[in-house]
């Protein structure tokens, strides 16, 4: 993986450094050796040698100058017999061989200290690589984190769009016979009326009560299949529009006027039915709201569901505690610079982590067995999007669920 | 007055026939069935001028479609009402049938109220 690269400074300055001290050396040498009490090699010498080489004595001294050491080499090769003897023995550090020595060892180490510069400078580079490759792998798996998150959320669209088509399909085929189903128990019962009025030309005996009583309980059985028909069909009629989306007209409207409507009758729908409750209902509508573009009839759909699961949801509570326990809903509007809120707060027994990613889903319901279709958030978050607004869901276990719904200010933006 | 009902869905008939049952058995009205475009065709041509006046005819069939067989009428035979009756109320459907000349467009499930207000109409 490492690259090649050019030596760095550092390495070149270290390089000519060790050239200097080479040449040096021999320099330092007999200073060195005169500060032993031995005589170096003076000036009669150097005009002995002068004259063997048939030069001035001063180039010579130039020489000297230039570098001792080359002059000590010099000097040593070029002594007479006895001379030379006496040179070597004295000062055998300076002869030739001395500084060949010197110049294997001072190669060496400088091959050395190469070698572990280069070693270090290679392990620097080599962890720096490291470091860059680690840095890149990381983000590369951050990406592929992202990308696999939002691969998984296209899945769950597409799979939701899907879901959406087959509830269409499916709730249409379902009403063909469901219409049947009430159409017909409607026209036995009609029938049964006919045959009382009928059955009162009879002369009455035993057996016409006998009939009567049979009939009432035929009559009851087919209240029961409409019933359920009906139900049946509301639930379909509901996936329908669910799957049906946004339309409508679009209109500028006041949502306190809505709120007002569709929460009364949520509460009295709600009180009409079925174990109903006692809901402190608490409306904080902003009285300077200005009017929203909102489609008003899939809108009120939003309060309703938005109200009827908190009713629901309080419903609960109650009996699982009985202890003081006050259902209470706060429905309230608000403006706030280009965004209006509005919000549905209850007390009611609040909605776990666990739930709470599942709420929007279709189909997906708390509510026990037939009472709930799964389908009134989904449809609401559909609304809301339609609208270009967002749904927000807020809620701590055992105190309170918060719905907020913001929508754009359309009047601010003329 | 005989008016002809096409549906693919047999119980249709029974439904209607008990619906209509006073209106059918004091002879105000006579009712055909078809389960098929192409039977109620057949119908349709048996006498020349048809006796048929009415036709309410369900959209999506096997075979030839609603939509076909109210352009096939209204070719062969305009004098005849033609209205459609169909589970699936979208505006593209009930657009198609009322530019190719259908009288009323009813959805799914009936409203047997406004479709006997419809035929008494006729009647009169």
């Amino acid at each position: 993986m490492i690259t090649k690269t050019t030596t760095p400074k550092i390495v070149l300055i270290q390089r000519f450094f060790f050239l200097i001290i080479f040449f040096l050396t021999p320099f330092l040498v007999p200073v060195h050796a005169s500060a032993q009490s031995h005589p170096e090699p003076g000036l009669p010498f150097i005009s002995t040698y002068a004259s063997k080489i048939s030069i001035a004595p001063r180039h010579v001294w130039s020489v000297i100058q230039t570098g001792r050491g080359t002059m000590c080499f010099v000097a040593t090769s070029g002594l007479t017999e006895l001379d030379e003897e006496t040179w070597t023995q004295n000062y055998w550090y300076a002869t030739w061989q001395a500084f060949v020595i010197y110049l294997i060892i001072l190669v060496f180490l400088m091959f050395l200290i190469n070698m572990f510069q280069k070693r270090q400078l290679l392990a620097k580079v080599h962890e720096e690589n490291r470091e860059k490759e680690l840095k890149q792998a990381r983000e590369i798996q951050k990406a592929h984190e992202n990308l696999k998150t939002m691969q998984e959320q296209l899945i769950q669209q597409e799979k939701l769009a899907s879901l959406g088509q087959l509830t269409a399909g499916i709730a249409h085929e379902i009403k063909n016979p469901l219409n049947f189903v009430n159409n017909f128990s409607e026209l036995s019962l009609e029938y049964i009326e006919e045959i009382y009025e009928e059955m009162t030309k009879l002369e009455q005996s035993e057996i016409t009560e006998d009939i009567r009583a049979l009939l009432e309980d035929v009559k009851y059985n087919l209240q029961k299949i409409l019933q359920h028909g009906s139900r049946a069909d509301g639930i379909v009629k509901s996936m329908l529009m669910h799957s049906r989306g946004g339309k409508g007209i679009m209109e500028l409207t006041d949502l306190n006027e809505l709120v007002k409507e569709y929460v009364n009758l949520a509460f009295h729908g709600m009180r009409a039915n079925k174990n109903p409750i006692n809901v402190d209902i608490q409306l904080q509508l902003d009285e300077k709201l200005p009017k929203v573009n909102l489609n008003p009839e899939d809108f009120s759909r939003v309060i309703l569901n938005l109200c009827k699961n908190a009713f629901d949801a309080m419903r609960d509570k109650t009996i699982d505690n009985t202890t003081g326990y006050l259902p209470r809903l706060i429905v309230s509007t608000r403006e706030m610079g280009d965004k209006i809120f509005l919000e549905v707060e209850d007390n009611g027994p609040g909605i776990s982590e666990e739930n709470r990613g599942k709420l929007l889903m279709p189909f997906f319901t708390t509510k026990k067995g037939t009472e709930g279709t799964g389908l009134g958030l989904s449809i609401t978050h559909d609304i809301v999007k339609a609208h270009e607004g967002t749904l927000e869901i807020n809620s701590e276990v055992g105190n309170f669920t918060r719905f907020s719904i913001t929508l754009m200010n359309t009047q601010n933006k003329d | 007055m005989k008016i002809l009902i096409v549906d693919d869905e047999k119980d249709v008939e029974m439904l209607f026939r008990q619906k209509f049952r006073k209106e059918v058995r004091n002879g105000e009205l006579e009712l055909v069935f078809a389960f098929s475009g192409a039977e109620a065709i057949n119908i349709l041509e048996e006498s020349d001028p048809p006796k048929v006046v009415y036709v309410f005819s369900d959209i999506n069939m096997p075979g030839m479609t609603g939509l076909e067989l109210l352009d096939k009428v209204k070719k062969r035979f305009p004098q005849i009402n033609v209205s459609m009756i169909s589970a699936y109320g979208d505006s593209e459907n009930f657009n198609k049938a009322i530019n190719s000349g259908a009288k009323e467009f009813f959805t799914k499930p009936i409203d047997f109220d406004s479709l006997k207000k419809e035929i008494k109409e006729l009647l009169n």
